[in-house]
């Protein structure tokens, strides 16, 4: 009887066991589907139909890379005048190599720079993601037929607008013309680069700038003034809300320790 | 016996400095040419003037031509002359701006000003609820960017007025039909027009007169571009600024109520969790309810945030600033008094051996949208941090150290402009009172009278006293001499930019004169001030020297911001006659001091009980 007794025990608590562990694995499961779903769902769509999503989904990594890198060089990829600031060489916007003067305009029309210079750094990839796109839809028996164009960079409020004038025709079972691409980026650079411009008319002038000026003109956007030892000031402007950045250097009114003789 | 003199060798002195700019400036000139283009190890920029050798001689890639170098300054040649750059694309005009930066960023230059040129003139571009004063073609390009028709004013002649003339059309309920229901959306009444709803202007969706499905809620939003909390009804419309009081009141839910009139307009209403008035300027913004940060708000999830900030326990309200209390600096808090700084309350000079220190830096503060930054005003204190309050409220600037032209003022009153100048002059009202009677020491009698402990005292504040010391710091007549209020630092280690310069020309020599007969014994027959009569050097003297000194900037044996010492170098010599030292020195490190011992040997004293400032 105590036998019997002991072994129905014993059974009890093997279910138990078992139903704690199903238990276990169900939460885990849901876990992870909860923080893995959009990962796993987009990767199921890597192929994608249409192929405005196959640029974007292409060109988006290296757009938004080359921007950041812009954006923390001053506006420039590959800058010829800079200060070294955190690991980035830093374009001076605004500089002079003297002492109490203020500082030449280095750059004007800098968000016209900004856009030919993304331009040149995406053309590269561009031009590879027409090519795998249309290798791609080879592969799925579509017969493309792709007419590169010209492409441009536009800084707009809030976004940045690749729009690339090469034409796409898929045809398989019925034809369709894709005329036109854009890869959209949402981005404030527009607006630093603004503010960026703004600082830069203060250093020309009056050799420093107030930042609190400007954060109370927009409170959207923060801007840091960082001076180095050789009287480089590096502005960093940043918006609050998308934490996007926008970094240059001036060196604008120089005090020298003591009295220069340079 | 007849000995001549010996040379104290002390530390700084000063220079006229604004001759010295311009002489630099001169000379500057005189060795640089203009480069249109510095070549590329050094950096390529534009329009700088420097040497021959640092200018880039090849080819501009956008004119096919040689990069111009010119004998002269860049303001005089036409290649950087400054005009008023056009930018076409995006339709500014930027003037001070270099002909060959124009040119080569794509810009048109003109020689005109900005307010001569056409394209240049500006007037008011309506940009749908906002309002911008710019070009006609920059107003062209915001509209495109924007996606609204162009509307640009160029009758209007002011930003201020430009910017009133915003706000577009008054809001209101657009009531319309979808399906079976009769809904609204809180719309312009253009936006009205668009979607053929009928316009009630200034009326609310949840207005129940309206008969639409929209009806007050407890929810409340925040919108982007504004600070103020508001509610929202049913139909997820914008209604009035929240205010818990007003849940139930129908009227409230009725029309639109202007923020003067809403919940407590004129404060913060930082963490009201009834009033969702917030206030940008005066410390406030909504913000989603976070536990443990906000208040919670009575209803809805959104609350007026307190953008101020904490600092060493100490609260500043959201756009206060105020100076750091960096190592080795100031505590400036007046700037205007007199010269002199408030330490506790008190007015005193800066202590010599504690403040303006090799190295120190002065810094600001500010408290701005609920952080901090710290902000260095400048290296070798060439800008200083003073702070002023007004009601309260602090308020910091980092500003111009303007010593260089101290050591050149001959009398107190020019010494003391401030609109010219920081310096200070010594003595002090405050000296003058601690030591009482060197005002009289210009008198040799007095000075008899007085004796050398008086006398001494008083070497801290003259040179009068000293007879026929010689020195490039001089003193004007037996009132006082002039000196930075807040010593410069000097990259002595460097060598450049006349650090030491300025420190040697306080170079102090006392001439002095020994007696020795077998009828009086030893004696001094001149410079007593620095000598006694065993031919030691008084440590009186050397104190005194050693003060102003120290008042010029980083010269003399200081410790530096962080306490540490420098080298330990000779202050003091002995010489005859301008021949080599007879190895009497004086040396120290700014710890310690190595005076002449028994023997020739070197005794060892700690700074401070050698120098008493």
């Amino acid at each position: 009887m105590k036998e019997g007794l002991f072994k129905r025990g014993k059974n009890q608590k093997g279910q138990v066991t078992i139903f704690v562990i199903l238990a276990i694995v169900i939460v885990v499961a849901g876990i992870l589907i909860y923080f893995y779903y959009p990962t796993i769902s987009s990767t199921s769509n890597s192929l994608e139909e249409n192929p405005k999503v196959y640029l974007q989904n292409c060109v988006e990594d290296v757009f938004l890379e080359n921007t950041q890198i812009l954006s923390s060089q001053g506006g420039s990829m590959n800058p010829t005048q800079g200060f070294i600031y955190k690991g980035d060489k830093v374009e001076y916007l605004c500089y002079t190599n003297q002492y109490y003067d203020t500082c030449v305009v280095q750059k004007v029309s800098l968000i016209s720079n900004i856009e030919e210079e993304l331009k040149l750094s995406l053309k590269q990839k561009v031009s590879e993601c027409f090519s795998s796109m249309k290798a791609d839809y080879e592969k799925k028996d579509y017969n493309p037929v792709l007419k590169n164009g010209d492409f441009s960079v536009d800084l707009l409020p809030k976004k940045i607008v690749l729009h690339s004038n090469s034409t796409l025709t898929l045809s398989k079972d019925s034809t369709v013309k894709y005329e036109s691409f854009d890869v959209v980026l949402d981005n404030n650079l527009y607006e630093l680069a603004s503010t960026a411009r703004v600082i830069v008319n203060w250093e020309k002038n009056f050799g420093d700038s107030e930042v609190k000026l400007l954060m109370d003109w927009d409170p959207s956007i923060k801007v840091e003034k960082k001076l180095q030892s050789d009287g480089t000031k590096i502005y960093i402007v940043t918006d609050r809300n998308t934490e996007d950045k926008f970094q240059f250097a001036s060196r604008s009114v120089v005090w020298p320790p003591g009295i220069s003789t340079i | 016996m007849k000995k001549r003199v010996l040379t104290l060798i002390f530390l700084a002195s000063l220079l006229v400095l604004t001759t010295i700019i311009f002489s630099t400036s001169y000379v500057s000139a005189e060795n640089n040419v203009c480069c249109e283009k510095l070549t590329a190890d050094l950096g390529g920029a534009w329009c700088q003037n420097a040497p021959i050798a640092s200018c880039d001689t090849g080819i501009n890639s956008k004119t096919g031509q040689k990069y111009n170098t010119a004998p002269t300054s860049c303001e005089s040649t036409q290649f950087c002359s400054t005009g008023t750059c056009f930018d076409s694309q995006e339709g500014i005009c930027e003037e001070g701006v270099a002909q060959n930066v124009c040119n080569s960023g794509g810009g048109v230059w003109s020689e005109k000003s900005a307010s001569e040129l056409p394209q240049c003139g500006l007037g008011c571009c309506l940009l749908g609820e906002g309002a911008s004063f710019v070009t006609q073609s920059r107003c062209k390009q915001l509209s495109s960017l924007y996606g609204v028709e162009t509307n640009f004013n160029s009758g209007v002649s002011s930003e201020v007025q430009c910017i009133a003339s915003a706000g577009g059309d008054e809001k209101g309920a657009c009531v319309y039909e979808t399906g079976s229901e009769r809904t609204c959306k809180l719309l312009t009444k253009t936006g009205c027009n668009g979607i053929t709803g009928e316009f009630f202007e200034g009326i609310l969706c949840s207005d129940e007169n309206l008969g639409t499905n929209c009806g007050p809620s407890e929810k409340t939003t925040m919108v982007e571009g504004q600070s103020e909390v508001y509610f929202v009804d049913t139909c997820a419309n914008l209604a009035n600024i929240y205010d818990s009081s007003k849940i139930k009141d129908k009227d409230y839910w009725s029309r639109i109520i202007p923020k003067e009139e809403s919940c407590g307009y004129g404060s913060s209403n930082a963490d009201s969790p009834i009033c969702g008035n917030c206030d940008y300027y005066r410390g406030s913004t909504a913000s989603a309810y976070k536990r443990g940060e906000t208040a919670k708000p009575q209803y809805g999830d959104f609350i007026c945030k307190d953008l101020g900030c904490t600092s060493n326990g100490v609260k500043y309200e959201h756009g206060e600033s105020w100076c750091g209390l960096a190592p080795g600096t100031a505590n400036i808090t007046d700037q205007n008094n007199s010269g002199s700084y408030l330490f506790g309350g008190k007015t005193a000079s800066p202590d010599l051996a504690k403040t303006n220190l090799p190295g120190s830096t002065y810094t600001r503060l500010s408290c701005y949208n609920n952080e901090i930054t710290t902000e260095n005003c400048y290296d070798a204190r060439q800008k200083v941090c003073v702070q002023s309050e007004i009601n309260g409220f602090k308020n910091a600037a980092c500003k111009l150290n303007t010593w260089q032209s101290c050591y050149d003022q001959k009398d107190e009153t020019s010494c003391l402009d401030r609109e010219q100048r920081d310096c200070k002059w010594s003595p002090s009202e405050e000296d003058k009172k601690k030591f009482t009677g060197c005002d009289k020491l210009g008198s040799s009698v007095v000075r008899g009278i007085l004796g050398n402990i008086g006398a001494i005292s008083c070497l801290f504040y003259y040179n009068e006293p000293f007879g026929n010391q010689m020195s490039a710091f001089k003193t004007h007549g037996d009132t006082g001499y002039c000196t930075p209020l807040n010593q410069p630092g000097f990259d002595f280690w460097t060598g450049d930019n006349n650090g030491e310069g300025i420190c040697s020309l306080g170079t102090v020599s006392c001439q002095y004169r020994t007696t020795k007969s077998v009828a009086t014994g030893s004696g001094v027959d001149d410079g007593a001030e620095c000598i006694n009569s065993d031919n030691s050097v008084k440590p009186e003297w050397i104190q005194a020297m050693n003060y102003r000194c120290m008042q010029i900037g980083d010269c003399g044996p200081k410790l530096n911001y962080i306490g540490q010492p420098g080298e330990m170098k000779t202050i003091v010599e002995k010489k005859f006659g301008g021949e080599q030292a007879v190895g009497y020195f004086v040396r120290s490190d700014g710890k310690e001091v190595k005076v002449p011992g028994p023997g020739g040997t070197e005794k060892t004293l700690k700074f401070k009980d050698f120098f008493k400032f």
